[in-house]
């Protein structure tokens, strides 16, 4: 309303005195983009004023000559321009520095960057506009400091793990909070499309995410989507296709010829050395007896391989199988994505589209996702605002087996039947049989030509089960939110937010009847549905107040937050179709279904207060309560301060302001909480299925503890930011502690108490590190710039209490122990001595223990179980970053994305498995290549011992498999060229057209072969699939 | 303005909707989990609390496929004795042989033992808390808790009876194992061992109590009855020499059940809990069979599905068998005998599984049990000698046609009574073994057994005593003294 009286005023006083004055025209463009900016424009010293429409242009009737014009607008920087008797005033406007550049999204509201006293990474949409990711869990890798990103295999739409500064939990989770625009979001990440996304910021230190109270302990990731912003309506459109393949080269296998060789090798020792034949009797047998154990032979004749160990004169080769071939695939990229933006001053707006199609590695899998999201703020008068924000991802994943121990994983495959064995149905001769339609058909290894089964993985073949087997999910992720923001007085706001996410998973898991480990069933079918729910509330006053050189921001308001989660699911057996609807199965074999819920209620309060530029100190105080725990123990405190010092701002510093532009010191201290805990870990819970047939029965499961409560954190920052050279130079250092106590932990009991352990507040863990993070304009001419970008984090991780001396086996596999003073992660593992030179036999070390039991010295031994176990390092890195770079050549730009680690250590047991040396148990298995490197004879340096048909444990986990983490991949390299630069291009009406190569993780420098340096957090192999090398070429369009 | 004035009031009204706890409890937990304020509400909800701690000792699995709940119990002490015989290289040997990974501190057999039935105990102990803290009436009460009472004297005379020696050649006044009578709570530290005497007192105040409260009648036959509470008092009884109190218990358990004939013993005698000489057993449908890790997989080594097939029998024991005697189930040689394999010589038909399931009940107490206590506590009464003999013939003529009184009385009778027992009960509840620990006599192992598992045990040694785990010792600030090696 005051807007219309406003323009009528205007309007009217136009009018009336329309014969005194003239009348001004122009246009107004932002120097951005180039493309019009809504502003206002008003006479200065009087109540005149219009705005500027859609194509920037506006008219303004001036008193005088020496009037001044007045232009300014949300996001510029507001500019005086006399009129000094000009009719035609054009304008470029500039974006307001401050609300582009260095404002920080913090907690319930952003914060100007030079009075923030905290600790924050921002990464922004043209840093990772072009990185082929599908998820937006993996764009943060090597972008931001004390960030740890960790893919954890290569299939397409498969989140990575998040880390902020380390790990603070032994049971709870460590994942970090996420907010999508504001709203804590439950989902998953990759149901949100990257393309939407205008920034992330990454809240690390205490003070900053102190509001989010006990939801804050491993920090917070701020996801904003894109908005329009007032001015022409912008619509951009890109388009890409790639071409993926692995990122890593599979380890190198043993050609037929080797492998037939050493095998007959392997043979004709053991026949020696069991002391019952003669060196030649040896032979002979070992040569007679090669091809009937391998079943399958892969030459022209029967014993190719003869007495001397060297393939026979005349053997010819019909055929190798090149497994990786079979099971894997090059895949597909393909993404588009369209969006429209703009708005005025008071509404604006932004809906987008996406579809993405991402194959991935191993054939059949695949990740296919159609996103929209629409987003509103619009003003109602001066003082009312409103905004919608919806947004609706549908996704298909199809999961075939990748990872773990089960025959119907691809890469196990490829890692385990050697490449004697064909994929598909030969004869002797070697050629194809074929089925009646001339197909060629997968070997199963149950097949009558060779008369035996195939030794290793009989009955089995992906080829077979990724066919007809489905392992599928389809999810559905409808994220909303929509607020209300008032002005009720001059200086309070008053905001009002609601977020209703419902989510749905539906998975399904069908292993046919025909082949693979469903047969043993008749073929299995399960289906599943999970929703959740999520309704968040946030109700936030502000007060925001400048007088003078003081200026005050303080916020106070309260958060509910209710979540549920629901679970059915269904699986039934026996199937005569290859339908995979349950309709169709025999037998009902589980249904069941399950919910549960948690609910939070935050009371939040902060206040900010600068001086003068220089001085800034943060407060803030948050009262939390939760479900998850007794209502006894479920509120909590929590609470920070920070303060900063602008040092570059002082009058002392001016004599070196030409050099030092910006200089400030920050630290602050504060406490948060975890509670992701398990939803109810407090509840003293009986568990149902203790049944004895029909008769229903339950029994004592967990105790309760009325005291167990979140887990705390103290963190402290210490930081300094810098801009040197007119800011051409910038950086900051900030040091981290990081304390985490009273973390979960089974508390043991006494075995007589009848339970042995409850959820209690143990254990202490300490994260320490150092971020560095600088930024160099190197060059910066109007047709050249440079600019290069690096970041760095020491990380540290200790543990610092345990209700007992050690926890070993923790964490899945057996191969750690946590210990006092050690990290988290720390492998435990036998110490491999080497192969004794006399006999080829393994050794490893052992200590030798005096009278009392103390060490005294180190021995080696032959027996595995013997040896003893030593902490050996870290699975977690203890230095991790990424280089970045970008330089731009008239329209053309190129830019370069790497990430690197260093320390941390995987314990490599695929390839230990490619290493059990022709034993026994695994005739017929893949071998490595390194096989050739085995002992011979006595006076053999090596580290590998001789061909044996007995296990000498040598492949069993121990330091010699255990390798360095340290890696550093190229994430993207990508070259562009702007069409618009052409005349004929920009009349299109094409306000850029930007062609674009690239490559994601083309380079990966590591130095071991065959395995992927990205293994997840725990650093243990487990036959999983690899980051992915996408080649893709695409178009961005903005008109 | 007096819009803004609305707003401000509804700003304020927003914040100072002070958050109340009774919003954060409207959050449960229904994901299968079982919280106590539905566990004891009505008879029905009851009920499944009482399964449920039954279901511990049928089924409870420790760590591998021969520690599972009280059947395996039973049989690994079968193991330990002469007349079964073990694989040397199955799972058994280490029974079989002794090994200190059944009797020491870090063995796995004391660890399942002492955890399983801690477990039981703390389950009861927890659940009559419950059920005492209800609504429902007195009497439903008392008959419920008479049965987890009855549970949990079984469950402390299983302990005292491996982690002591037995009652009657012992100071009762020497430290047995820790009572709880209490639910375990996170304040709860743990207890010292109490005496033998403590213990016996504890066990027949439970015992008392069900026997005084519990009728014969029950739902299935896997429940316990008054009759499955005083067969466990008999032996309770027996174990302390009050021959006179085993007698009268042996004689009321089991009245009602009656002696299965030749067919039912050759056939489904030993997998059909239906059989009417059964006084308590786990019924098992084919849905709940464990593969590898059930029971008749160890126990049937004829059936034609896989299985680890180890229960061979000792031909001296076979030889005690005469040819018209029911139970002479034997077979030799058994499909994996060789001469390199004398040990797989003989094989025992008796448990045989329910084909084609390949599974079946599980036998846990027969009336010809309560007969043997029965005959046995008079034998030791000089009054009843004749009686006692009488009852044992109506036994052995009912299994053997041709069977001859033996005329003995004194320690002969006695004798004749505990290798009845043997040739009765083997491979079901570890007679062999705990009547040698009752009597103070060694294990002598003769006959063909392997190498490896032929040794004497004197009466009285150490390892007749089950050490305690080692972690309760970790664990427990308050207990003080282990068994000794």
């Amino acid at each position: 309303m005051k807007k219309i009286f406003f323009l009528l005023f205007t309007f009217l006083l136009t009018v009336g005195v329309s014969y005194a004055q003239t009348k001004v025209t122009g246009k107004v463009i932002s120097s951005e983009d180039g493309l019009p900016a809504i502003v206002t424009v008003s006479v200065k010293g009087t109540t005149a004023g219009a705005y500027t429409d859609g194509e920037g242009k506006y008219s303004i009737t001036v008193p005088n000559n020496q009037a001044v014009l007045v232009f300014a607008g949300i996001g510029y920087t507001t500019v005086e321009v006399p009129v000094n008797g000009r009719a035609v005033i054009d304008v470029t406007i500039k974006p307001d520095a401050v609300s582009l550049e260095e404002v920080v999204l913090t907690a319930y509201g952003p914060q100007s960057k030079k009075a923030f006293t905290g600790t924050a990474s921002i990464v922004k949409s043209d840093e990772i506009a072009n990185l082929k990711v599908s998820s937006v869990s993996k764009a943060l890798q090597g972008l931001a400091s004390g960030v740890l990103v960790v893919n954890t295999n290569g299939q397409p739409g498969e989140n990575a793990t998040i880390r902020v500064r380390g790990v603070g939990s032994f049971s709870g989770s460590s994942e970090p909070l996420i907010v999508l625009d504001g709203v804590i979001y439950n989902g998953n990440l990759n149901t949100i499309n990257p393309s939407d996304i205008e920034s992330f910021t990454v809240l690390k230190d205490a003070n900053s995410t102190a509001l989010y109270g006990s939801r804050a302990a491993n920090g917070v990731i701020m996801i904003t989507t894109k908005i329009g912003r007032p001015g022409k309506t912008k619509i951009s459109a890109s388009a890409s296709y790639g071409v993926s393949t692995r990122a890593v080269k599979d380890y190198a296998y043993l050609n037929n010829q080797q492998y037939m060789e050493l095998m007959w090798e392997r043979m004709y020792g053991d026949n020696l050395r069991s002391g019952q034949v003669t060196d030649e009797a040896a032979r002979l047998l070992a040569t007679n007896q090669l091809t009937a154990t391998t079943v399958y032979n892969p030459y022209n004749v029967a014993n190719p391989i003869g007495t001397d160990g060297k393939l026979v004169a005349g053997a010819t080769l019909l055929y190798q199988e090149n497994w990786e071939d079979a099971l894997f695939q090059t895949g597909q990229r393909q993404e588009y994505n369209i969006q429209a933006s703009g708005g005025s001053e008071k509404n604006r707006f932004m809906i987008s589209g996406g579809y993405l199609d991402d194959e991935g590695l191993v054939k059949m899998s695949r990740f296919n996702r159609y996103s929209i999201r629409g987003k509103i703020d619009a003003g109602l008068g001066d003082w009312l605002k409103v905004g919608l924000n919806m947004g609706l991802s549908y996704s298909k994943q199809n999961y075939p087996t990748q990872g773990g121990s089960s025959i119907r994983n691809s890469v196990l495959f490829v890692r385990s039947v050697a490449s004697i064995y064909p994929a598909y149905v030969r004869n002797r001769d070697g050629s194809f049989i074929l089925d009646e339609k001339g197909q060629k058909i997968p070997d199963y290894g149950r097949n009558t030509v060779w008369g035996t089964d195939r030794p290793v993985f009989a009955g089995s073949n992906p080829l077979g089960t990724f066919t007809y087997d489905d392992i599928s999910s389809n999810r559905l992720m409808s994220n909303n939110s929509a607020f209300i923001e008032a002005k009720l007085l001059k200086d309070l706001t008053f905001k009002s937010t609601i977020g209703v996410d419902y989510y749905l998973l539906s998975g399904k898991q069908y292993y046919n009847n025909i082949i693979g480990d469903g047969t043993a069933y008749g073929g299995r079918s399960q289906r599943d549905r999970t929703t959740t729910s999520t309704i968040i509330w946030t109700n936030i006053l502000t007060y925001d107040k400048t007088f003078g050189d003081h200026h005050v921001n303080a916020l106070a308001g309260t958060e509910s937050y209710d979540f549920q989660t629901d679970y059915l699911a269904a699986e039934k057996r026996g199937f005569d179709f290859a339908d995979q609807e349950l309709d169709y199965g025999a037998n009902l074999i589980t249904a069941s279904s399950n919910r549960t819920a948690s609910r939070n209620f935050r009371y939040l309060a902060r206040a900010n207060y600068d001086y003068s530029n220089r001085y800034h100190i943060s407060a803030s105080l948050t009262y939390d309560g939760t479900s998850r725990f007794h209502s006894s123990s479920r509120w909590g405190t929590f609470w920070s301060v920070g303060g900063g010092w602008n040092i570059a701002n002082e009058e002392f510093m001016q004599v070196t302001s030409s050099v030092i532009n910006t200089l400030k010191l920050r630290a602050s201290y504060g406490t948060s909480g975890n509670q992701n805990l398990g939803y109810f870990p407090y509840l003293a819970t009986y568990a149902s299925g203790w049944n004895i047939l029909g008769s229903l029965g339950s029994a004592v499961s967990t105790l309760g503890n009325n005291n167990l409560t979140w887990e705390k954190q103290e963190q402290i920052d210490l930081g300094i930011d810098f801009g040197l050279f007119s800011n051409k130079l910038t950086g900051s250092v900030t040091y981290y502690n990081r304390k985490s106590k009273d973390l979960l932990m089974a508390r043991p009991l006494p075995i007589s108490a009848g339970i042995t352990s409850f959820n209690d507040n143990i254990g202490q863990v300490k994260n320490t590190g150092v971020e560095i993070d600088m930024k160099g304009i190197i060059l910066d001419s109007k047709d050249f710039s440079w600019d290069l970008g690096f970041n760095l984090t020491f990380q540290k991780n200790r543990v610092t209490d345990l209700p007992v001396e050690q926890i070993k086996g923790f964490n899945a596999a057996n191969n750690k122990r946590i210990e006092i003073g050690h990290s988290m992660y720390s492998w435990y593992l036998q110490e491999y001595a080497g192969v004794d030179p006399q006999d080829g036999k393994p050794t490893w070390y052992k200590d030798v223990l005096d009278a009392e039991g103390n060490v005294t010295g180190r021995e080696t031994v032959k027996t595995y179980s013997s040896a003893t176990r030593y902490m050996v390092g870290d699975a977690l890195p203890y230095a991790m970053g990424g280089i970045n770079t970008n330089f731009n050549w008239k329209g053309l730009s190129l830019n370069v994305i790497t990430s690197f680690a260093l320390g941390g250590k995987i314990l490599d047991t695929d390839k230990a498995g490619l290493m059990s040396l022709f034993s026994n148990d695994r005739t017929g298995y893949q071998a490595s290549a390194d096989a050739t490197k085995r002992w011979q004879k006595p006076g053999d340096i090596t580290d590998v011992p001789y061909l044996s048909g007995s296990s000498m444990s040598f492949n069993s986990a121990s330091t010699f498999w255990l390798k360095k983490g340290d890696y550093l991949r190229v994430r993207s390299i990508t070259l562009s060229y702007d069409l618009a630069n052409f005349n004929a291009i920009k009349k299109l009406g094409l306000g850029s057209a930007k062609l674009y190569v690239s490559a994601d993780n083309p380079i990966t420098l590591f130095g071991e072969e065959g395995l992927d340096p990205e293994q997840g957090l725990n650093g243990v192999t487990t036959n999983t699939s690899s980051s992915m090398k996408v080649l893709s070429f695409g178009l961005n369009l903005e008109f | 303005m007096k819009m803004k004035k609305i707003l401000i009031f509804i700003v304020g009204a927003v914040l100072l909707n002070s958050c109340s706890n009774e919003w954060l409890d409207v959050a449960e937990p229904h994901d299968g989990s079982v919280t106590p304020n539905v566990l004891y509400v009505n008879e029905q909800s009851i009920t499944n609390a009482v399964v449920g701690s039954i279901d511990i000792l049928r089924e409870y699995y420790h760590d591998r496929h021969v520690t599972v709940g009280l059947r395996y119990y039973n049989l690994g002490f079968d193991f330990m004795g002469n007349d079964v015989i073990s694989n040397p290289g199955q799972w058994w040997t280490y029974e079989s042989s002794w090994h200190p990974l059944i009797t020491s501190t870090t063995g796995y057999q004391t660890s399942y033992h002492w955890t399983m039935f801690y477990k039981v105990i703390n389950d009861v102990n927890t659940k009559i808390a419950g059920i005492e803290e209800s609504k429902v009436s007195d009497d439903i009460k008392t008959k419920y808790i008479a049965e987890l009472r009855a549970i949990r004297g079984l469950s402390y005379f299983s302990l005292a009876r491996e982690y002591q020696f037995s009652y009657a050649h012992i100071e009762k006044t020497a430290p047995c194992v820790p009572i709880y009578t209490t639910p375990t709570t996170s304040e709860t530290k743990g207890n010292d061992r109490a005496s033998v005497q403590e213990v016996y007192t504890q066990i027949l105040s439970d015992l008392d109590f069900a026997v005084s409260n519990l009728t014969a009648s029950r739902a299935a036959k896997f429940r316990i009855n008054k009759n499955v509470a005083q067969a466990w008092r008999a032996n309770v009884h027996l174990e302390m020499q009050s021959w006179a109190l085993a007698e009268a218990d042996a004689n009321a358990a089991r009245q009602g059940f009656t002696l299965m004939d030749k067919t039912t013993y050759q056939t489904t005698g030993f997998h059909n809990i239906g059989t009417g000489e059964w006084m308590w057993g786990f019924p098992f449908q084919p849905d709940q069979a464990w593969g590898y890790a059930s029971l008749f997989s160890h126990i049937d080594i004829f059936r034609p599905q896989n299985g680890y097939k180890n229960f061979f029998i000792n031909e001296n024991f076979v030889a005690l068998f005469s040819a018209t005697d029911m139970r002479n189930v034997f077979v030799t040689p058994t499909p994996i005998y060789t001469t390199a394999r004398p040990w797989a010589k003989y094989g025992a038909r008796k448990f045989q599984d329910r084909q084609p399931d390949a599974d079946g009940d599980w036998v846990m107490m027969r009336a010809s049990e309560m007969l043997l206590v029965e005959a046995e506590a008079m034998a030791q009464q000089p009054a009843k000698v004749a009686q006692a003999a009488a009852l044992l013939f109506s036994l052995q003529s009912h299994r053997d046609p041709n069977a001859v009184a033996s005329g003995n009385t004194g320690s002969a009778l006695i004798d004749e009574i505990l290798v009845e027992r043997r040739k009765e009960l083997y491979g079901e509840i570890g007679t062999e073994w705990f009547d040698l620990k009752r009597y103070n006599r060694p294990m002598v192992r003769t006959g063909n057994h392997a190498l490896s598992h032929k040794f004497t045990v004197p009466a009285g040694d150490k390892r007749w005593v089950f050490q305690i785990p080692q972690t309760e010792f970790d664990r427990n600030p308050n207990i003080t003294s282990q068994n000794p090696r």
